[in-house]
């Protein structure tokens, strides 16, 4: 894999999604992990059959598709290339069944809807100085949003 | 009545027949208190300054009190007369805690404007969420060829309203 792909892949994602499977009979997330990587680089260039008209641009380029399905939280790691329709590219994460991160998300987002303008103030103005510092200072990243709002506290 | 309050160049910040401080502050002298001590009171009950007390403590407590009072309400001043709009013209009827308040509620009020139009410039944009929901909805098409009963739900920044915008500059940084 090129450097410059192995980079983008390695960077922090854009967007993280987390896939819920309603049924019961569902399969381990390593397993689902592994199927969806191939079929992510099988069928990049398939996606092009969905007529969803922002993306008929965007998805000239191919994916580019990591795998990690013996991770402790095994994961689908998916990177876009920068498009015409889509400058910077796009790099997201996809996980299985993750319903704690969505459960904090949640929590989140109450935080914000508390007092929109006041508590997105100050944990935009609070992540942006740690994200500023982390990009400097090479710390590990953290979950910059709840720091941000810690930090706020 | 003798009072020992000096400003930090040494002169007399008040004579005893004067009605004001530096012509700002009414000063009021109790007539209860026994004339030993002479103490007085500026401006409303809530700042109470003993000018002279039996104590040469508090006398020096009163002292540096009296001092910075006097610089804070200097330093207000200034501010007050350089600001054409400001409504605190007749400022020697507005106590010092009401002009420190007013001051307080400007400075949190700039602050708060200085601050959201810092983070407005770091908001994402309306085409970058919608692309990123496209892509969400394309990825959700593509699992359910494997699980149909799936939905791929966005968790993190961009789903609690806290994501910044995806700068190159920030790439760059972490290159």
């Amino acid at each position: 894999m090129p450097n410059h792909i192995e980079h983008r892949l390695n960077i922090q994602s854009d967007m993280d999604l987390c896939c819920l499977i309603d049924s019961d009979e569902r399969l381990a997330a390593t397993d689902l992990v592994t199927m969806l990587g191939d079929l992510l680089e099988r069928g990049a260039y398939l996606t092009l059959l969905f007529n969803i008209p922002c993306l008929t641009i965007l998805l000239e380029t191919k994916f580019h598709v990591k795998p990690l399905p013996h991770a402790r939280i095994p994961i689908v790691k998916l990177s876009l290339d920068p498009s015409p329709g889509l400058p910077l590219g796009i790099a997201c994460d996809i996980g299985f069944e993750n319903r704690l991160a969505l459960e904090n998300t949640r929590l989140l987002m109450c935080y914000a809807m508390i007092d929109p303008t006041r508590v997105r103030t100050m944990v935009l103005f609070r992540k942006s100085g740690i994200l500023q510092s982390h990009s400097i200072l090479k710390y590990p990243r953290v979950d910059q949003s709840r720091c941000g709002v810690n930090a706020g506290q | 009545m003798c009072v020992p309050v000096r400003d930090r160049f040494g002169g007399y910040i008040w004579e005893h027949n004067e009605e004001s401080i530096l012509g700002r502050t009414t000063v009021i002298i109790s007539s209860f208190v026994p004339s030993a001590t002479s103490p007085c009171q500026i401006s409303d009950r809530r700042f109470y300054l003993p000018l002279r007390t039996a104590s040469r403590a508090e006398e020096t407590i009163g002292h540096k009190f009296t001092v910075e009072l006097v610089s804070h309400m200097a330093t207000t001043h200034v501010q007050t007369t350089s600001s054409a709009q400001s409504p605190h013209q007749h400022f020697g009827h507005i106590s010092p805690a009401t002009q420190r308040k007013h001051s307080k509620q400007e400075f949190v009020a700039d602050l708060s404007q200085c601050l959201f139009d810092f983070v407005i410039q770091l908001l994402p944009t309306a085409e970058e969420m919608a692309v990123k929901e496209d892509v969400r909805k394309l990825l959700e098409r593509l699992i359910r060829t494997i699980e149909p009963d799936s939905r791929l739900l966005s968790f993190g920044s961009t789903a609690n309203g806290f994501s910044l915008r995806n700068s190159g500059e920030q790439n760059l940084l972490d290159a």
